[in-house]
């Protein structure tokens, strides 16, 4: 697969698609093309041109809220998930007695929006790494407007069954709002909100071989007030006061890129074709199998993950190796992945991490495994 | 770029520990890695008397606090207020990429909070 993606041409063992994916040539063509041939104004211009590229984001969006098997009604375009998180938490209406619960599997994108907003709860981690759902439970109360949960870990890889827990959470409290991070989760093809139970997912394009720039929130948008007003989100504007668009529109504030969400429609047609999962779970088992083999390794989560491993070597610290890794062209994360909390728990710093994307195969995981084998030899050799 | 005494340095660093007495303490993390280390910092006429860190931080900034450390002593404070990271890097005297400059920097910006 990694003739479709350019930047393999030259010698890249390219181990971060958690961070972000490489991007297709497809991709790459159809935003360099809208550029080229097709750009204007969305919803402004009475010309042909406007009335085109309005016609390819609002595609795109069809195609996004496919992806989630959605509406595209109650689908905003963002600019991050990160983003899509803190219009949520700023558009919701909390009262002084409200709570937060959120776990300790969560990037700091959904946790630091709910911690600036209101009081905050943090469920934990079982020992295994998967989350502690009764700890999550009992922490839920009359006041708990919000549980904020990621669907799979960016650094473990752990994967919630938002659907049996959200159905819990709605057991214990119904008019509880679950918001769900699904920005490591969505490339796998693992969200489905009709079935998920959930209130509001969020998705960053860019880790789904889309570009940069370009994120969703999606859910009960009406539940929500626009936290960014100007341009394009209003309706009437009198001295005092205005009225906004109905529906999503009135979240989409200023002008949105336009060839980032028409780039990020060719890149969920691109996504489709793959088993995203089944091909990640092959080399994630290789990788575990290989990796398991050297001594001193720990290696943090269960057993049912997506394509990420994150691990340390005792006494060699994850910078040292990410680098001499980067010496053979492996690109690898070190550090704490955005999530110091889940680190605590798990009782370490900093980790290194490891992640898969339909490009990789076994000869990179032999290839970093080599790399592995050689820095630890440079290290303890001493 | 690990050259031996790199190695050295990181696998028996000088100065690593507490001091028993001393007159400023300070603390400095990396938010990029999570790393932190520790300075304790022994004056005399306002000059470095003795120094010790504590550091949980990779080979480079445990190397670079060992050598820096050593370097430090009987250097006057206003003198280290005055260094930035080139300084170390001139005594450490490996290169390092962007990212990693910050590692080896940490020594001095921790010292820097225990004295200003």
């Amino acid at each position: 697969m990694k003739k479709d993606f350019p930047i393999f041409a030259k010698d890249l063992v390219y181990l971060d698609s958690s961070a972000t994916t490489q991007k297709p040539r497809v991709v790459i063509d159809a935003i360099a093309y809208f550029y080229a041939s097709q750009n204007a104004s969305i919803r402004r211009g009475l010309y042909h041109l406007s009335e085109k590229a309005t016609e390819l984001y609002e595609a795109a969006r069809e195609q996004a809220a496919q992806y989630i098997n959605g509406d595209k009604d109650n689908l905003v375009f963002t600019r991050s998930a990160t983003e899509s998180l803190n219009l949520i938490a700023l558009g919701l209406d909390f009262k002084a007695s409200d709570n937060v619960v959120a776990t300790a599997m969560e990037h700091h994108s959904n946790f630091l929006p709910w911690q600036k907003r209101t009081k905050l709860k943090v469920a934990g981690i079982k020992n295994d790494g998967s989350l502690d759902v009764d700890h999550l439970l009992s922490l839920i109360d009359k006041n708990t407007k919000v549980v904020a949960l990621t669907q799979a870990s960016n650094v473990t890889g752990a994967i919630n069954d938002v659907a049996a827990i959200c159905k819990k959470i709605k057991e214990v409290m119904p008019d509880c709002l679950v918001v769900v991070d699904c920005a490591q989760s969505a490339p796998y093809g693992l969200v489905d909100v009709a079935k998920m139970g959930c209130d509001f997912v969020v998705l960053s394009a860019h880790k789904m071989f889309g570009p940069y720039g370009v994120g969703v929130l999606y859910g009960k948008i009406d539940l929500l007030a626009p936290a960014l007003v100007g341009g394009g989100m209003v309706k009437d504007v009198l001295k005092d006061s205005f009225e906004s668009l109905d529906g999503n529109l009135k979240f989409e504030a200023g002008t949105m890129d336009v060839a980032g969400v028409v780039g990020f429609g060719v890149a969920i047609d691109y996504l489709k074709k793959f088993d995203v999962l089944a091909h990640s779970r092959k080399l994630t088992d290789y990788a575990l199998k290989e990796l398991k083999k050297i001594k001193g390794i720990s290696i943090y989560g269960p057993a049912k993950r997506i394509g990420v491993i994150s691990f340390n070597i005792s006494g060699i610290h994850p910078h040292d190796l990410a680098q001499e890794l980067a010496r053979d062209n492996i690109s690898v994360r070190a550090g704490h992945h955005c999530a110091i909390l889940l680190h605590r728990a798990l009782g370490i710093n900093s980790s290194l991490r490891i992640s898969f994307s339909v490009y990789n195969d076994k000869s990179d995981v032999d290839r970093m495994i080599v790399s592995l084998k050689k820095a630890i030899k440079l290290f303890y050799g001493k | 770029m690990y050259k031996e005494e790199i190695l050295n340095h990181s696998e028996f660093p000088q100065n690593y520990g507490k001091l028993k007495s001393y007159d400023y303490s300070g603390e400095e993390f990396n938010p990029f890695c999570g790393d932190k280390i520790k300075v304790y910092l022994k004056l005399k006429s306002q000059k470095i008397e003795d120094i010790a860190f504590e550091s949980q931080g990779c080979i480079i900034a445990k190397a670079s606090a060992s050598v820096f450390s050593e370097f430090l002593k009987g250097k006057k404070v206003t003198e280290i207020l005055k260094m930035d990271a080139g300084d170390i890097l001139d005594l450490i005297k490996i290169e390092l990429s962007p990212n990693r400059i910050k590692c080896a920097e940490l020594v001095l910006l921790a010292i820097k909070n225990a004295i200003k």
